[in-house]
């Protein structure tokens, strides 16, 4: 096969058991790779109902046929798996050199399976492939489990690891490539620890073939030019990074400040991208192949010491910020580097803590059971709170259950600013309404990159925020593109210069395969209802795709957006309707024998 | 009012705000490159506004109002940066 590596590596980790098996080349065409391909093996193989801990849960680690190629920004891998924050399908992406070399190592996927009795880790090099024992990271940190695993096997092996989030089966624990790159939501980082895998090591020495190199080469180089000549991915990320969007946010008053209690944050300046660059800023960092380098690698003064790491991006400077009221961005980024250490993802950590200082202010929970006050603006409560979620400590442990089962164990749900059980990241969709249907039909639950529609709302200021009209066929558009765009193995950010015709002669130059304007399209759509029919087949709903209360019954009281709330009834009915879904959310027959998912 | 810059416009001008006054956005914005020229390449393409540039009042794109001809109040915030994007891959 081009592009594609063509074999699969299955690990069950109940009986040491490897195989490697020849990837479906009608699967691999109708599924891309990646997040699409990994769904459609979810699918076929987790029995329904099947507990997200339960050994028989996959974690699937999955490149695309464009990662680790020369192709602009392709070096991004999906992580797989059933999510035990949300119940529903989890595809958690990341982005860095590790992509990649598990397209060198000779796999398109890596399926691990079943549960080891004690803690190992996976030594995947080339074709040699071991279960080791990894009793000697246990316990440890990401980093220091990276330096212990490259000193066992290869120093330039890249590896994914989980901290002790992970270990301690942190609802929301990410895992966690080259030591700082997260696939960070939805707690794939759990599954990953109710396996007692510690990390995989990968170490690859073979060539991606490309079918056709000079067809190749001339896409590669057009869509080079497109990204270094569009203003967001030619000067706005690589001069500020995300964190730029904190004070542009802030302006268009759908900061959400205090639990989504405020869409305007007073202390935006002083955590904003601006500020970051001037105190914080060390370089930029990118990855594999990538022209753009949002990544920032900083160093804060943190107790006498110097320290450095890398962000935090703008989504965990608002988690652990505005949502929590905290406007101290040294304290905001050493919370991020501990996120990273413990493997914890800092948009449902930060979500998760504004939720119970909103309940301690309602005097619905005491120091009697938190151990501490909780309040907005107080960051060393953050602080704590952040250690004790991911040592699952004294009230951590039901931190660590995520903001939803909080909220509902403490009588109060509709405190929790989250759709599926995930939390919202960075966008009060009462000013941006496409985002606020985004949130709701996201198949991984509340999440702003399953369609961000920020990109023609905001950024681009393509389309009024403040209406709805128009805004489920917007989704649909992005929503379905983004599959391709994951799926491929691309980063997300080229989007913002690259359209569907830019990625469709760099993925036939590559594989051969053959695809159309439509089929490349309606492949995205394919995952997307495959992707559905998962949650449908687990028992979510229409009752699901919904939002927080607040943000359908209180109106936003001051900034552009004064007096809106999300109008999503209207929204979700036409967006069923464009999808070809019926009322309650189901893929229609016809629309399932056009996808070919009958 | 208050003119507020972000990103790359604080950088081309070297301040966080001022204070200018202006009876429509094309007033305040000739005034502004006047007395900033680092700026009119940030906020002009020749004649025209560069289409990357954003161009807030109190929160609301001038897009959704009456572009340049918007009228404006002394107690407005004027916010001007080039398009930017964010989010965590």
């Amino acid at each position: 096969m081009f592009g594609w590596m063509g074999t699969i590596l299955r690990v069950n980790l109940s009986t040491g058991k490897i195989t490697k098996e020849k990837l479906d080349e009608k699967m691999a065409r109708d599924y891309i790779g990646a997040r699409g391909l990994a769904s459609r093996i979810l699918y076929d193989e987790l029995p329904p109902g099947t507990e997200p801990f339960d050994p028989a849960n996959l974690l699937i680690f999955a490149a695309g046929p464009l990662t680790g190629t020369a192709a602009t920004s392709a070096s991004r891998y999906n992580v797989v798996t059933k999510s035990p924050l949300t119940g529903a399908i989890a595809a958690s992406n990341s982005g860095g050199y590790l992509p990649a070399e598990i397209k060198y190592a000779g796999y398109d996927l890596i399926i691990v399976e079943g549960k080891s009795e004690e803690p190992v880790y996976l030594w995947v090099h080339n074709d040699r492939v071991e279960i080791r024992s990894a009793k000697a990271m246990w316990g440890k940190g990401v980093r220091e489990t990276d330096a212990l695993i490259r000193e066992e096997t290869d120093d330039e092996a890249k590896i994914i690891s989980i901290g002790l989030a992970g270990e301690k089966l942190v609802r929301f624990a990410g895992v966690i490539n080259d030591r700082e790159r997260a696939a960070g939501r939805s707690g794939v980082g759990a599954v990953m620890g109710s396996k007692n895998l510690k990390a995989v090591a990968v170490r690859g020495t073979q060539g991606i073939k490309i079918k056709d190199g000079a067809a190749f080469r001339e896409a590669v180089l057009r869509n080079m030019n497109k990204i270094k000549s569009g203003p967001v991915t030619g000067e706005g990320l690589p001069s500020y990074g995300t964190a730029i969007l904190v004070n542009v946010i802030n302006s268009h008053g759908i900061l959400p400040t205090n639990n989504f209690q405020l869409g305007e944050f007073h202390g935006a300046e002083a955590i904003s991208g601006e500020t970051l660059a001037r105190d914080l800023l060390v370089r930029n960092r990118g990855c594999l192949a990538c022209p753009i380098g949002c990544g920032r690698v900083t160093e804060i003064n943190w107790e006498g010491e110097r320290e450095r790491g890398e962000g935090p991006e703008y989504e965990s400077i608002w988690a652990l910020g505005a949502a929590c009221g905290i406007s101290d961005l040294e304290l905001i980024t050493k919370v991020n580097y501990l996120c990273n250490e413990y493997g914890m993802d800092p948009i449902t950590l930060g979500t998760t803590v504004a939720c119970a200082i909103e309940l301690f202010a309602e005097g619905v929970l005491t120091v009697e059971e938190t151990g501490v006050p909780l309040n907005f603006g107080d960051g060393q409560a953050l602080l704590e709170m952040t250690r004790k979620t991911a040592l699952r400590e004294g009230f951590g442990d039901m931190l660590a259950e995520g903001s939803a089962r909080l909220a509902e164990k403490y009588g109060r749900p509709e405190l929790s600013m989250s759709s599926k059980k995930q939390e919202y990241p960075a966008y009060d969709p009462r000013g941006a309404q496409g985002i606020g249907l985004g949130y709701a039909t996201s198949n991984r639950g509340g999440c702003h990159v399953r369609g961000y529609t920020i990109g023609a709302e905001i950024v681009a200021a393509a389309v009024d925020p403040l209406t709805s009209a128009g805004k489920a066929k917007l989704l649909i558009d992005v929503q379905d593109f983004t599959c391709v765009v994951d799926s491929v193995g691309m980063c997300l950010f080229t989007t913002f210069s690259l359209g569907p015709d830019d990625v469709l002669p760099l993925l036939n130059a590559a594989t051969g395969a053959g695809y159309t304007d439509e089929s490349l399209l309606q492949a995205g759509e394919r995952i997307w209802n495959l992707e559905r029919l998962f949650n449908l087949r687990e028992g979510l709903s229409r009752q699901d795709d919904s939002l927080a209360p607040r943000l359908l019954q209180e109106a936003l009281s001051t900034g552009p957006a004064k007096g809106h709330v999300v109008e999503l009834e209207r929204m979700l009915d036409e967006y069923y309707q464009l999808r070809g879904w019926d009322s309650e959310g189901r893929p229609s027959s016809e629309k399932l024998q056009a996808l070919g998912l009958e | 009012m208050k003119i507020q810059f972000l990103g790359l416009t604080r950088q081309a001008a070297g301040l966080v705000h001022l204070e200018l006054e202006g009876a429509t956005v094309a007033d305040v914005l000739q005034r502004l490159v006047a007395s900033y020229p680092d700026l009119r390449s940030h906020v002009f393409d020749g004649s025209r506004l560069r289409p990357d540039i954003c161009i807030l009042i109190n929160g609301r794109n001038i897009r959704y109002l009456a572009g340049e001809a918007t009228l404006l109040d002394d107690a407005d915030t004027i916010t001007i940066f080039r398009q930017v994007a964010g989010g965590t891959p």
